[in-house]
């Protein structure tokens, strides 16, 4: 078969003759365009969360007269990478990133700077890099207010068991995990007890199976608090199916206010949850990416970290209702 | 799925069956070069169509992404063309690249690089083991080894992933050596040597006499568990080598890295044009098809292609691929058979299903 | 084996064998029982079919989104017609393109993925209150479903041709060809049923839950593999064996209730089950001392 070898060279020559002429004749230059472009690299447009921080960055791009371009990291470091680089190499003025893993933002600042361009960071975690700013909305502030809560409403109950769930996201979801870990040591401080702490792996149909679960090991279980909504809302849907309330037997609380659980917090089948607000943070990233492009300095919560905090809210029953005609 | 031979004798002249030559011609043309052609004509076609796609930094960044799953690509293709698979290549992958990002923090380098390919070969081993000692299909063994594997580096590590941004380590993913990415220098070398392994030892030989037929290289000698373990050594330890480039490319690693790796390597390996049903196999296609998933990937983004859609878009042009040979087989049968009917010289009706 | 697992949780779980637990149990068994039986034809008839997750997501997400419009039992027939339409798809591109099923699942399997994610446009739909599509999951349901299914596909395997057919062409399609098996029918026919029990599972997730939305199921399909092949039916097609899948997705429920149960880390459950897997074959593979086919299916 020896022809057949030296096809393959010559096949491989051809490829490298057209790499190095493309190489020669393009210049790595960006489209020259009158408009600005700002590029947002997403974590995973399946979760509502991040559908509504698209559409908050997107919104407000559009309105401030850039050219937008999304890349979508599919929950995926090894995509949040190369997805993003595409981004830097079409020329954006500026970078809005919600990384699916911080810690793998290194490549990413380092090829950013190499171009002058800025770097806006929209939640989850800043990876330890050299962005321009974080806008961060603290994870752990929002499990303590779960768990004050969660306190506050047992409290005045009779039989307060004193017993508490923690279901939390997959794994490797670390930034999350900040949510559980401030959730369990306040509620601890407060004289509680954590009887189980399972993954239902950000899974909507496992948060159900766990709450089972927890329900069959601690029946006297008083309330359960959940990493996300969508698992928050299975549980609440297992405490409904074994015939109890999850407002009045089990308090359930979840976090992120997706839609779901607020209609579920309306529906009086949870009691609670913390919101983000993806939205304005979009908006928030766009805003500090002009003032970045103009060459300011951003207001920052904390100077040192760079962050800009964004502050996250209980969500009861009246706010959901009031959030929900939104 | 039978097995088809490669070396057909020459079927003396009779008339018409030009079509029958022809036939053997493209499948094997097509399988030894198919996706490399569409891989070449793709990249022509975007470079004139699609805006920044031939840039030297985009096609630098494209090829730099199919080095990742390349490298275990190659370890993989070995052991297709061997008839079997190894599942727990993503696994393996994610805890030889928190090693090598840990021990590059602690000892440099060449450590890290050691450490990374030595645990991808012990995992390599214990599938090995499992598969030719302990006679457990390479399926299910390597399935199981995906679980523990996973599992172990969740405890290993407390779930917590290694960072390191020392320049001289993470060179090795985000370097260029003459304006070519080096991870890509590396996966080029990788698939010479695969090509070398296959073509001048006798392992190699060994690997497609199993594959061919495992009875008869039995009957004929071959040490099949011997080679079965190497098999599964090698996987690991490319598998190893390319988890310390994508650690080095990310400046970080932990647990649950690239869930699903092993379906694109095996995806990958297979676009490539080395059939599932072992005996023959193109390292040249599994380069080019790993090229070709990055090249896709990238030109999604380009053109800026609904997130959603883009899933519909890989799946349609793995099947894509793939369906080109039963297509062009549906086709033949057809001309074969009007051949046939307008022809006088009966030509043998081959056995050419599945 | 099972029983061995199930006297080591009721010693170290006090609520192990209580009636609810041991009904959550069989509940989470069903779901994954009602698809591996489906998979367990797939591997008899030779075949695999990666894509059941996401086609019990699909099937999930239209059912969901039309129980409103027309009803409960309508929108549960248009699911499984779903589910079983995106089976005949794989079914065909096996048969008619020659690709192998294994490939041919995979790349359908991000298809379909996506086409869920398309249809329900990201977003979650969710139907609070809705007692009567509830049906499909609440108590014992799930179960009886799985049982009944269970009955069926063995029957369908033991006692008519159809079933016949499925492990000649799984054990040699071409011998199979040649005394008459149609064997494209047959797999066409075997995929569709895949399909179908897919969506199944997929309902009774989304009635569980009872929101739709495209990210169900990630994942089920290796969970439903696990648990043909800890039932012993082997990869290499031409054998079935229902009861042990059934049994396989058993073991696998108790397990994970049982971990649960003990609050044990999730990072040991996946050890745990990697364990399972690879010492129930181990067993299985010494005890026979076979010479089995080491090579893929």
């Amino acid at each position: 078969m020896k022809n057949l070898t030296r096809t393959s060279k010559l096949l491989l020559s051809i490829f490298a003759l057209i790499f190095t002429a493309t190489c020669l004749t393009q210049n790595s230059a960006a489209q020259g365009s009158a408009k600005k472009k700002i590029g947002f690299s997403v974590y995973d447009m399946q979760y509502g969360f991040f559908q509504e921080m698209e559409k908050g960055t997107r919104e407000a791009a559009q309105a401030a007269g850039y050219d937008y371009v999304l890349v979508d990291q599919k929950s995926s470091e090894s995509t949040m990478v190369s997805a993003t680089q595409d981004l830097i190499n079409q020329g954006i003025s500026a970078l809005i990133i919600s990384p699916f893993k911080p810690d793998a933002l290194g490549p990413i600042v380092d090829a950013a700077k190499e171009k002058k361009i800025p770097v806006v960071i929209d939640d989850i975690g800043g990876g330890g890099t050299d962005y321009d700013v974080i806008v961060i909305s603290d994870n752990e502030k929002g499990g303590i207010l779960a768990a004050e809560y969660i306190d506050s409403v047992l409290k005045s109950r009779p039989n307060n068991s004193k017993k508490v769930a923690s279901i939390t996201c997959e794994p490797s979801a670390v930034y999350a995990a900040r949510r559980n870990a401030g959730f369990e040591k306040r509620i601890k401080e407060l004289g509680y007890q954590v009887v189980a702490t399972l993954s239902g792996n950000s899974k909507q149909e496992e948060g159900y199976r766990v709450a089972k679960d927890i329900l069959s090991a601690h029946p006297d279980v008083a309330a359960i608090f959940s990493c996300n909504d969508p698992m928050a809302v299975g549980a609440a849907q297992a405490i409904a199916d074994s015939g109890k309330s999850g407002v009045k037997d089990v308090l359930v609380v979840g976090f992120n206010a997706d839609e779901i659980a607020l209609q579920a917090i309306k529906a009086g089948q949870m009691g609670a949850t913390i919101q983000q607000v993806p939205r304005e943070m979009g908006k928030m990233t766009v805003d500090l990416a002009t003032k970045l492009m103009n060459g300011e300095k951003p207001q920052y919560s904390k100077a040192d970290k760079r962050e800009v905090y964004v502050p996250v809210n209980l969500i009861t029953a009246k706010e959901a209702e009031a959030l929900l005609k939104k | 799925m039978s097995i088809r031979q490669t070396d057909q004798p020459t079927i003396p002249d009779a008339p018409a069956t030009g079509n029958t030559i022809n036939q053997l011609d493209w499948d094997l043309l097509w399988e030894r070069f198919g996706i490399a052609v569409v891989t070449v004509v793709i990249w022509l076609i975007a470079g004139l169509t699609t805006p920044g796609f031939a840039n030297t930094d985009n096609l630098v960044s494209v090829l730099r992404q199919s080095a990742f799953v390349g490298v275990s690509a190659v370890g993989m293709t070995i052991a297709i063309i061997a008839g079997a698979f190894d599942l727990s290549v993503g696994s393996t992958q994610a805890l030889c690249a928190w090693a090598a990002v840990s021990v590059a923090k602690l000892a440099g380098v060449f450590p890290a690089f050691a450490v990374a390919v030595t645990l991808g070969g012990i995992v390599g081993l214990c599938n090995g083991f499992l598969v030719s000692l302990v006679r457990i299909p390479a399926f299910i063994a390597t399935l199981g080894t995906m679980f523990l594997v996973n599992g172990l580096t969740y405890i290993v590590t407390n779930g917590q992933t290694a960072r390191f941004s020392g320049k001289p380590f993470v060179w090795w993913g985000n370097g260029q050596v003459m304006g070519l990415p080096v991870p890509s220098l590396v996966f080029l070398g990788c698939a010479l040597v695969g090509v070398a392994i296959l073509h001048r030892t006798s392992f190699g030989r060994f690997v497609y006499a199993i594959g061919s037929n495992r009875e008869a290289a039995n009957v004929a000698g071959v040490p099949i568990v011997k080679t079965t373990i190497l098999i599964f050594v090698v996987v690991g330890l490319f598998t190893g080598l390319g988890a310390m480039l994508l650690g080095a490319r990310l400046y970080s690693a932990g647990p649950g890295l690239e869930p699903g790796f092993e379906l694109n390597v095996i995806a990958t390996v297979v676009l490539g044009g080395t059939r599932l049903a072992g005996g023959r196999g193109s390292m040249l296609g599994t380069v080019a098809a790993a090229i070709l998933f990055a090249t896709l990937a990238n030109l999604l983004n380009l053109n800026h292609v609904d997130a959603f859609v883009q899933r519909v878009v890989v799946g349609l042009v793995l099947l894509l691929a793939l369906s080109v040979e039963g297509v062009r087989r549906r086709l033949a049968e057809y001309w074969t058979k009007q051949a046939a009917r307008t022809s006088q010289a009966s030509q043998p009706v081959r056995e050419d299903q599945l | 084996m099972l029983l061995i697992v199930c006297g080591a949780f009721t010693i170290l779980s006090r609520q192990f064998l209580t009636p609810g637990n041991l009904l959550n149990v069989c509940t989470s068994a069903s779901v994954v029982a009602i698809v591996g039986l489906g998979m367990t034809l797939a591997i008899a008839s030779g075949n695999f079919d990666l894509s059941v997750g996401s086609t019990a997501a699909f099937a999930g997400c239209v059912t969901m989104s039309l129980v409103q419009r027309i009803g409960v039992a309508p929108a549960i027939l248009a699911g499984l017609a779903t589910g079983a339409s995106v089976g005949l798809i794989n079914g065909l591109i096996v048969t008619e393109l020659g690709v192998p099923a294994f490939i041919a699942t995979l790349g359908m399997l991000t298809i379909v993925r996506g086409a869920a994610l398309i249809y329900t446009g990201g977003r979650d739909i969710y139907l609070y209150g809705q007692t009567q599509y509830k049906i499909l999951s609440s108590g014992f349901a799930p179960v009886l479903l799985a049982l009944a299914l269970a009955f069926v596909l063995w029957f369908v395997l033991q006692h008519t041709r159809f079933g016949r057919h499925i492990l000649a062409t799984g054990s040699n399609a071409a011998s199979a060809r040649r005394v008459g098996v149609r064997t494209s029918l047959v797999l066409l026919g075997v995929f569709s049923i895949v399909g179908a029990t897919a969506a199944l599972s997929g309902l009774v997730l989304s009635a569980q839950v009872l929101t739709g939305n495209g990210r169900l199921a990630t994942g089920l399909e290796l969970s439903a593999i696990a648990v043909v092949v800890l039932g012993g039916t082997p990869l290499t097609g031409g054998k079935a064996s229902i009861s042990g899948t059934v049994l396989g997705s058993v073991l696998v429920a108790v397990i994970n209730n049982g971990l649960n149960l003990l609050n044990i880390s999730i990072f040991y459950q996946n050890v745990t089950l990697g364990l399972l897997l690879l010492g129930a074959i181990a067993l299985e593979a010494l005890g026979h001392r076979r010479t089995k086919q080491l090579t893929t299916p």
